[in-house]
């Protein structure tokens, strides 16, 4: 029998068990999250139901004496409902955890990671940043750390109608695999809020990372329409000064997907034929996800630590359960 | 479809991903799975380590 874990829970899973290393791992505190536990075991496994299909966000966040019984036990209790199984954003040890358990394992894309010790913008390849950067900040904007996150939600919700409506009537708000701003988790998390005449114009939310690789994950990012280039730019090169002083190690520039597909990456019995739609659809794959555009962003900022992730599927590689990866998304 | 073993590599690949927008457009369809399935089979089949294949 399975129970709902508290946020306390999550909260204590993503710090505590890093066995993974999954630099996204804070995202299973989104609201919106089924859980599912065993009595007398540690750990959580995080999923969200769709059609029918159970859409696994990483492997289980568990000891490794828990890992395995809560893996068997979700597979089962999904089993059981009649449901089929899809994890996404495994991390390596994950998938060959999955693997070994018959699950179809393939690279589906990776997440980027910048090491902070010795980061600079100086030098001709940021030069092009540093550009963006002195031009927002000549068009008059202030950035701060918000010190309280809720004086700041309505005005946040602004930006985020204004962004959203700018990408037309069609376009949805992408949950589950996407940061968050508010709730309970918010007090774990930084904001950074930039303002032109006390107009806030954009604001990017960090999470944290925990593990081998400690720092903040650069989250959720909006900005007005139009207006000033360079806002996000420079919102995150003052937040990377801030993290500096601190000593803090990483900036996570998070998942992609489609993006650093490697053959190597592969592990043995991955599927050669969603390979190939992976590859596929990094070439030609915008309008279901904009990868191209997105690492762009990240690579520009010399986030070159690549860390594959994976899909695994219960069975065969499904091309329907991967479309329901995006429809936990709410993006279909 | 002719048999798969008549079809060209590229044509599999192209059910693929013709199938993948069937399923993109009805996400709980089970035709539109069945169908991706068995396009995700046939490729498997013809990309997979053994004798020369048709390219």
């Amino acid at each position: 029998m399975s129970a709902t874990a508290t946020d306390a829970q999550i909260l204590r899973a993503v710090a505590r068990y890093t066995g993974a290393q999954n630099p996204s791992a804070f995202l299973a505190l989104n609201r919106g999250n089924d859980t599912f536990t065993l009595p007398g075991t540690d750990g959580v496994v995080v999923y969200r139901r769709t059609g029918r299909y159970a859409v696994q966000f990483g492997g289980p966040f568990a000891p490794d004496d828990s890992y395995g019984p809560l893996l068997d036990g979700f597979r089962a209790h999904v089993t059981g409902q009649g449901l089929h199984l899809v994890g996404v954003q495994l991390q390596h040890g994950d998938a060959r955890a999955y693997a070994r358990r018959g699950f179809t394992v393939n690279q589906i894309g990776a997440s980027w990671a910048l090491p902070l010790k010795d980061f600079t913008l100086r030098g001709t390849p940021f030069m092009q940043l540093r550009n963006k950067i002195s031009r927002a900040l000549r068009n008059g904007l202030m950035i701060q750390e918000a010190a309280r996150p809720e004086d700041w939600y309505a005005r946040l919700r602004a930006v985020d109608a204004a962004w959203l409506g700018a990408k037309g009537e069609h376009v949805r708000e992408l949950e589950f695999l996407v940061g968050e701003v508010g709730g309970d988790a918010q007090a774990h998390r930084r904001l950074f809020v930039g303002t032109i005449e006390d107009q806030v114009v954009a604001y990017l939310s960090y999470s944290p990372v925990h593990g081998a690789r400690p720092g903040w994950l650069h989250d959720l990012s909006r900005r007005v329409p139009g207006g000033s280039p360079g806002l996000m730019e420079a919102l995150n090169a003052h937040a990377i000064g801030v993290f500096q002083s601190e000593g803090t190690p990483w900036l996570h520039f998070g998942f992609t997907p489609f993006t650093g597909l490697r053959d190597t990456a592969e592990l043995p019995g991955h599927s050669p034929a969603f390979q190939w739609l992976m590859h596929y659809l990094w070439e030609h794959g915008e309008a279901l996800y904009p990868a191209r555009t997105q690492l762009a962003y990240k690579l520009k900022w010399g986030a070159r630590e690549m860390i594959p992730e994976y899909v695994a599927f219960d069975g065969q590689a499904s091309p329907a359960a991967f479309v329901h990866i995006f429809r936990a998304c709410n993006a279909l | 479809m002719a048999p798969s073993h008549e079809v060209s590599t590229e044509t599999l690949q192209q059910a693929l991903v013709t199938s993948l927008m069937r399923v993109l457009a009805q996400p709980d369809d089970p035709e539109a799975a069945r169908e991706a399935d068995t396009a995700v089979r046939a490729l498997e089949t013809r990309l997979a380590p053994g004798p020369e294949r048709r390219r």
